[in-house]
């Protein structure tokens, strides 16, 4: 049976460190001004922001990437092919037959991508990590960081999560450990409603 | 579908400018980088992060065309270990900073104008040590200080010690409740837990009393999250909802800065309950000796303290073998009172109790009762704290003290699953220490004793003349920045060693580049031991720009005073003699050794937590837990109590005017100041905010996001207000550590309180700086911005 790579995600665990943010801007060479994995609170846009009224407070943060979907709607509206499901269930961008017309950033509903609208700046002035550098003009966002996990390694927020709030595998692998926790768990998948049948779950 | 083929060209970035960057190349000439396993003319080194940092990781480097493009964490052989967290990963573009001051730099204008011109090295350097020389042959090496903050991996000692000059690398900050600890229980330099985070796994109850242990600690993450998930209740003790607190069983929210007033509470019920274990105290603690009812100091016989001996009928010396002590009991020596100091310390707290705890605290009174049978009944238990919050107060000493006392009272110390002190940067662990640079003896080279704590030079009349400053100290373990800038415009040089442009560097006469932990001339660099390792450091790229390393800079320092050959040539040179007849955890380990495992070695130790006082032996005066300080008495402070905070409480006066206590907490994106110029960082977090509770906000006519003045008598500064449901009515925060660029205006330490209590003067690092014990108010910055 082919591959179909997730992940879960231990909202029990994620302390909003924001290392998994920087893990992977250095090693799939993320340039300034846009992250590929961003840490969301529930009390609001500012970062780590509360739910409720002081004594009785509610936070929690959530790590958003690309949730690599099963049936994923930037796949359906890309007119010339370029954003594409692999053979171990990435959704990945042939960055040569990117347009940059951007229907995919509007047809994800978990908005997760972005988009150069300038010639990307790196601070500092030279390329990073493994991923190769991307133009002005194409649409990025996490690719399960293929370069590591197309030769058996982790994502790199998985590897660098302090708290080890993550687990990566084969969702068709009964025995893996991300199926194990989804068991145990119930994995939570966003917007399930909608169909996309993300390939990342989150443990609450 | 696959991939289309691409090739790659790679293209020459010796033409754009570092920290710019100028267009990519067309679409065909793109970047790229490989896997250095996959591409021979890669490099790999390993190195460590600096010595702030919470924890000491120890990082795989890889390095392209001499440019550093990948960290990942090293592997440990205790492979727990193997972490780098955001700050490590911000290092990839930190040492390439836009900040880097990249040649000596000679002031031009006003002290604290921070504007300069360009000067070479032996200019620098000549300028320097022909000043150093005139005040060292007019007003003798005293009139030389020398200081490096925490961020700074090779200290000058050596410098100091040859010229005779002032020295201290830990005054003011981190040590206020340590100062207190010492006292109880003999714990060293900023009061680490007697056991390791890894043993909490074995605790059923942790109190972490204004610890953010999740941002502050968070490559020992898992070992909180060990504890829980084996049942461990962990409770937080603080004024706001941390990022901690949000994963803690309980919160237990607190007026800021009564934390002493909860601690004697529960041990008012500890006596009340008879909740103490009295054969630990017996046999490892002062509690049976005797105080004097005329002069409260312990009774003596001789030279020895003495007990009354149960077996006997007779006074004893402690420590006679075969004793049975009493803890309760009338005893009288020569007409002389005497009483326990367990019963002198039941009685002292008789008082505290929860509902006069209650009051000072505001947490009402069942919730301490609770607490106190959780910690006390529930099993082995843990109090535990952090450096940003309740160690910043005037009274921070009574803490550490009190908490020494009830974990003492409890059996707590010495105990598998136990422990006091602080939680951070994972401190303990076992000894093992470095020997020296051999000194020749005949030259009778030794630094000048240290005249006062070095915070009161901004304060007090001393022979200070001249600063040799490594890093940001100036800003950072200062309060009250108007009265340092005052003083340093007094002195005859100041001298400041950084890697980056931030505010201490503005007040310099003279600026000298250094190197991040990724730079050096040498192949190898200095060693550290912690988490039970030994780590070195290798060479990842050449020293930036005309930086330097500190070692580099010191070395050709004394060769300009002529000092050189007392040092060593090399860090490797040095790191030999350090590692010269090991002591036994550093058996079988050398720089040969080092350099063949990737520069990680585990020491020879067990493979279990450390936990010191296993033994019940104790750095103290007895060797036993000291609940009572005779040194402390001239100061009516034989036992801790509760003082209200010096200047942040409601009870002060100026409480009227300046309603609002100011906080510089502890955050994941900085240690200290190090990392306030990481653009990976501030793409996360921008600027510094007032962090404020929205009821506090409201009747100042404040929104989220308006520009506003902090400010009191002592200062002000300005930055955007940000509406935080999470800060305690009453409270204001600004994370610590931001450089005033980063302010719309003014320093935060512009209104910061540095009142020095006159009790920390005897304690083991002296008093603290109490930054957190501050009041200010807030309005609307006048004039947009």
């Amino acid at each position: 049976m082919a591959k179909k790579l997730g992940m879960t995600i231990d909202l029990k665990r994620c302390m909003g460190c924001h290392t998994c943010a920087l893990g992977c801007k250095m090693q799939n060479n993320v340039p300034m001004g846009m992250l590929w994995n961003r840490i969301l609170t529930d009390g609001g846009e500012d970062v780590d922001t509360a739910r409720g009224e002081f004594p009785h407070l509610h936070k929690s943060w959530m790590p958003l990437a690309c949730l690599h979907c099963e049936n994923a709607p930037c796949v359906k509206v890309c007119p010339v092919g370029a954003t594409y499901r692999d053979e171990d269930g990435r959704v990945l961008i042939n960055y040569d037959r990117c347009i940059g017309c951007r229907y995919c950033m509007a047809a994800c509903p978990y908005n997760v991508r972005v988009f150069n609208w300038q010639n990307p700046v790196r601070e500092p002035g030279h390329s990073y990590g493994e991923a190769p550098a991307r133009p002005k003009g194409v649409m990025e966002k996490c690719t399960l960081c293929v370069e590591r996990t197309s030769k058996g390694q982790e994502p790199r927020c998985v590897e660098v999560c302090p708290a080890k709030a993550r687990k990566f595998g084969d969702l068709n692998d009964p025995n893996s450990d991300v199926s194990q926790a989804i068991r145990e768990r119930g994995g939570q998948q966003l917007l399930a409603e909608k169909g996309t049948k993300p390939q990342i779950y989150y443990l609450r | 579908m696959g991939l289309s083929r691409r090739t790659f060209i790679k293209t020459g970035l010796a033409g754009a400018a570092l920290g710019a960057c100028g267009a990519l190349p067309p679409v065909s000439k793109w970047l790229r980088t490989s896997d250095a396993a996959d591409d021979p003319k890669e490099k790999v080194a390993y190195t460590y992060h600096p010595p702030n940092c919470g924890g000491r990781c120890s990082f795989k480097c890889t390095v392209k065309d001499g440019k550093l493009v990948k960290l990942e964490a090293n592997e440990w052989p205790d492979k727990r270990h193997s972490l780098i967290c955001l700050r490590g990963l911000s290092e990839l573009e930190r040492v390439y900073s836009p900040d880097r001051i990249k040649k000596p730099l000679k002031r031009v204008g006003e002290r604290g104008e921070g504007k300069f011109v360009e000067i070479s090295w032996d200019e620098a350097l000549t300028t320097v040590a022909n000043k150093l020389k005139e005040l060292k042959d007019k007003h003798g090496g005293k009139s030389i200080y020398l200081k490096a903050s925490s961020g700074v991996e090779h200290p000058m000692f050596s410098l100091a010690t040859k010229l005779g000059a002032q020295f201290t690398n830990h005054a003011g900050i981190d040590i206020g409740i340590s100062g207190g600890l010492n006292q109880v229980t003999g714990a060293g330099l900023f009061g680490p837990m007697n056991n390791e985070v890894t043993d909490w796994v074995n605790s059923k109850t942790i109190l972490l009393i204004g610890n953010n242990f999740l941002e502050t600690s968070m490559t020992d993450a898992q070992f909180f999250y060990d504890a829980k998930e084996a049942g461990c209740k962990i409770i937080s003790i603080d004024p706001s909802y941390s990022t901690t607190t949000t994963r803690c069983d309980q919160w237990i929210s607190l007026r800021p800065g009564t934390d002493t007033a909860l601690i004697m509470a529960l041990i008012n019920q500890v006596f009340v309950n008879k909740w103490y274990n009295e054969e630990y105290l017996r046999k490892n603690s002062t509690a049976p000796f005797l105080i004097r009812e005329d002069d409260k100091k312990l009774f003596k016989i001789g030279d020895k303290f003495q007990v009354w001996d149960k077996n006997s009928g007779s006074f004893q010396p402690y420590d006679a073998p075969g004793i049975q002590p009493e803890l309760e009991g009338d005893f009288a020596a020569d007409g002389v009172k005497l009483q326990t100091v367990f019963a002198a310390l039941k009685e002292h707290t008789k008082n505290n109790t929860p509902a006069w705890a209650a009051k000072i605290t505001e947490v009402p009174e069942q919730v301490i009762k609770d607490l106190a049978k959780q910690y006390a009944t529930g099993g082995p238990a843990v109090v535990a704290w952090g450096w940003g919050g309740p160690d910043k107060w005037y009274h921070a000493d009574s803490l550490g003290r009190a908490a020494g006392i009830l974990a003492a009272l409890t059996g707590n110390i010495g105990r598998i699953g136990g422990g006091v002190g602080a939680a951070n940067h994972h401190l303990p662990g076992y000894f093992a220490p470095f020997r020296g640079w051999p000194l020749p003896k005949d030259k009778g080279f030794a630094p000048a004793k240290p005249e006062m704590p070095a915070t009161d030079f901004p304060q007090k009349p001393n022979s200070v003349r001249a600063v040799i400053i490594q890093g940001n100290t100036l800003n950072q373990w200062l309060g009250n920045a108007h009265q340092t800038a005052a003083w340093l415009k007094k002195l005859d040089l100041v001298v400041v060693v950084d890697i980056f442009h931030n505010d201490t560097v503005n007040y310099a006469d003279i600026v000298l580049p250094t190197c991040t932990n990724f730079e050096m001339e040498y192949d190898s660099y200095n060693l550290q031991v912690r988490r039970n390792h030994i780590m070195m450091m290798q060479k990842v790229i050449d020293p930036l720009f005309e930086s330097k390393t500190d070692f580099r800079i010191e070395l050709e320092l004394a060769a300009k005073l002529g000092l050189d050959q007392y040092l060593p040539k090399t860090p490797e040179d040095l790191n030999r003699a350090r590692l010269k007849d090991p002591a036994p955890p550093l058996k079988g380990i050398t720089v040969e050794t080092l350099k063949a495992n990737r520069y990680i070695q585990r020491l020879n130790a067990p493979m279990e937590p450390f936990r010191s006082n296993m033994n019940q032996v104790y750095a103290t005066p007895t060797k036993k837990i000291e609940l009572y300080s005779q040194m402390l008495l001239p100061f009516n402070a034989g036992f801790p109590s509760y003082e209200e905070p010096q200047e942040a409480s409601p009870h002060n006066p100026l409480f009227k005017k300046y309603p609002l206590q100011f906080s510089q907490a502890h955050t994941r994106y900085r240690a200290h100041s190090s990392f306030a110029n990481a653009r990976w960082i501030t793409q996360i977090i921008k600027e510094p905010k007032v962090e404020m509770n929205p009821r506090d906000a409201k009747p100042r006519g404040l929104n989220n996001g308006d520009l506003v003045e902090v400010f009191n008598d002592r200062g002000k500064f300005q930055a955007r207000y940000q509406a935080t449901p999470d800060m305690r009515p009453g409270s204001i925060r600004v994370s610590e550590g931001w450089w005033s660029k980063y302010f719309a205006a003014g320093n935060l330490q512009n209104v910061t309180n540095n009142a020095n209590n006159p009790r920390g003067y005897p304690l083991i690092h002296g008093p603290v700086i109490p930054f957190n014990d501050t009041l200010v108010e807030v309005k609307k910055a006048g004039g947009a911005k």
